[in-house]
């Protein structure tokens, strides 16, 4: 067991930030619980239901003080340091507020119904002492559940600011992998190629005719893999914008779905002048979409926008004429993830919608 | 006629060489100059001197890619021919030209099987203002709206209920049927409808139209 220190003790007695609606709540619930008493005093009918609605109405005026000055305190306070006295004195104000308003619940009371409500000229410093003592005690349970509530509210955001972060840096991880592979691809193996070709190609003249057509076939051969397979794994690694911009990259991605969907790209001229940031990050998620689209179906057609407004609001859909899927279905895969990563990024707002026989469509939202 | 001068720019070294040389075997062309970035060239009076530029759209990661190089050699001279070349596709890279200046532009993509006489004549005729750009274009990126894109612009949900409503079905049924409230319905209608007639006027007969439109459209898709 935790040694229970006197350290401990005058932290758990105070001091706390308030929370005027839980103060509220407790203290309408006590004098509600004090004036009901009197509500059944009454003879039934409409003397006990304008009784009851009295003590409703009236039983909002202490703990609405006590709310209003928890709430204004909360706002003047400005402690470098947490101060207990100070807190206590605080406190011991708030409850001399019974010295307003209880004189004026007296004097309604007792002229109505004849209750006597225990007024503050009734109650010496013992009592005041006493009840300071109780409700303090009182605010000191309320808000430590608060603060493990709270404690408990800011761990769990921390872990998922924590999982998010992780989880950019593993996209960020795996887009630097991708464009140094793009480019060794680009700079080293596609120019080498080239360089070999028009070598090849030098020194046909020279030769026999049959070499020549060896040679012939080489070039062709080598040509092939670099301004097809190759440029084609390049621009699927890592698109370049500069060179293609987004409608251009996409095009290129699109090729591998051509022969099972029809894909229609539309990208607005203000999404071109995106930063590349943005650009790799809807083409991500263009690129996960769309095989989400292949997985489902395939649809027949599909469409892909992305505009930008004059605000610098950019809006990806995805949309397609599948069958569509089940929401939880759609909802987990690699895919998802990596959307969900982007959408992160992008500091966006994904909406995902299909009925089963009527497509699908995915939407993110972005800002600039 | 004297031979056409040329600015050769490429940032991959053994490329640069070997097509350099090549290049400067041609009695039509002079090469006056091979460089392996942007930042060489742009300081140099030669460009002023040059008749035409034959330059890699890549080059320096940390510096001007080869559009904009040609752009800045423009400002210097603005006679001056612009022949850019890549392993990516140059297609797209001609709405990158600011439009007032794209004539005297020429692309293509690289190409080992190219011979002598092809690079010359490209050259030469992009030098006399001749450029390609506009057989190379893709087209301008425009914000073009395709009829039949309009059905995927509503939400499968959307469809689903304009589906119901061209069967004749009222918003109540649909709800029944969908098993979605009565108010979510009619929302989503006129969400649909706006989407459908996004030009509609308030007295039309919205739901005809609508239903219309979306019948049309499932012919198209």
């Amino acid at each position: 067991m935790k040694k229970l220190t006197f350290r401990k003790v005058l932290a758990f007695i105070g001091p706390y930030p308030y929370n005027p609606y839980l103060i509220f709540l407790f203290f309408w619930s006590i004098v509600l619980s004090r004036l009901l008493p009197l509500v059944t005093d009454q003879p039934s009918g409409t003397a006990r239901w304008s009784a009851a609605g009295v003590v409703f109405l009236l039983s909002f005026i202490p703990p609405s003080l006590f709310a209003i000055a928890a709430y204004m305190a909360q706002k003047a306070r400005n402690w470098r340091t947490p101060s207990l006295p100070r807190y206590i004195i605080e406190v011991a104000i708030g409850q001399s507020l019974g010295f307003i308003y209880a004189p004026f619940l007296h004097s309604i009371l007792e002229s109505r119904y004849g209750y006597d409500f225990q007024t503050i000229s009734t109650i010496n410093l013992r009592v005041f002492l006493a009840a300071l003592i109780f409700v303090l005690l009182a605010l000191a349970l309320m808000h430590q559940a608060e603060r493990k509530i709270t404690e408990r509210l800011n761990k769990a955001n921390e872990l998922v600011e924590h999982l998010k972060a992780d989880r950019e840096e593993l996209i960020n991880l795996d887009e630097a992998i991708r464009r140094q592979t793009s480019s060794f691809l680009h700079d080293r193996v596609q120019s080498d190629l080239m360089v070999v070709g028009i070598k090849l190609k030098s020194i046909q003249g020279t030769s026999s005719i049959e070499i020549n057509d060896v040679i012939d076939k080489a070039i062709s051969h080598l040509e092939n893999t670099r301004s097809a397979d190759l440029k084609n794994i390049i621009q699927v690694l890592s698109p370049n914008f500069e060179a293609s911009g987004l409608k251009g990259s996409l095009e290129s991605l699109i090729k591998q779905y051509e022969s099972n969907m029809a894909i229609t790209i539309q990208v607005d001229s203000a999404s071109e002048e995106l930063d590349s940031h943005y650009l790799l990050g809807a083409y991500r998620i263009v690129e996960q979409g769309l095989l989400n689209s292949l997985m489902h179906g395939p649809a027949k057609k599909a469409l892909v926008s992305i505009t930008t407004d004059a605000a610098g609001q950019s809006e990806i859909m995805i949309s397609d004429d599948g069958p569509g899927a089940d929401l939880d279905l759609v909802s987990s895969g690699v895919g998802t993830a990596v959307i969900d990563s982007w959408v992160s990024i992008l500091n966006g707002i994904k909406t995902l919608d299909t009925v089963p026989g009527y497509g699908y469509r995915l939407q993110v939202v972005f800002p600039k | 006629m004297r031979a056409t001068r040329l600015l050769y720019v490429e940032n991959d070294s053994a490329l640069r060489r070997i097509l350099g040389e090549m290049l400067s075997q041609s009695k039509e062309l002079e090469l006056i100059g091979s460089f392996s970035n942007s930042d060489e060239v742009l300081n140099r009076t030669l460009v002023r001197k040059a008749d035409v530029a034959l330059i890699d759209f890549a080059l320096d990661q940390n510096g001007l890619n080869g559009i904009e190089l040609g752009i800045a050699l423009r400002n210097i001279n603005e006679y001056i021919g612009i022949v850019i070349y890549s392993q990516y596709s140059v297609s797209q890279m001609v709405s990158r030209v600011p439009k007032a200046m794209r004539s005297g532009w020429s692309f293509f993509d690289k190409s080992a099987e190219m011979e002598l006489a092809d690079y010359v004549e490209i050259i030469k005729l992009t030098s006399s203002g001749k450029g390609n750009w506009e057989n190379v274009s893709a087209g301008e990126v425009e914000n073009v709206e395709v009829q039949s894109s309009i059905y995927f612009q509503l939400s499968p949900r959307q469809r689903s209920i304009m589906s119901l409503s061209a069967q004749g079905k009222g918003a109540q049924d649909i709800a029944v049927q969908l098993d979605l409230s009565y108010s979510y319905v009619r929302k989503e209608l006129s969400r649909a409808y706006a989407v459908l007639l996004p030009n509609a006027v308030a007295s039309d007969d919205l739901k005809t139209a609508a239903v219309l439109k979306y019948m049309e459209l499932m012919r198209l898709s």
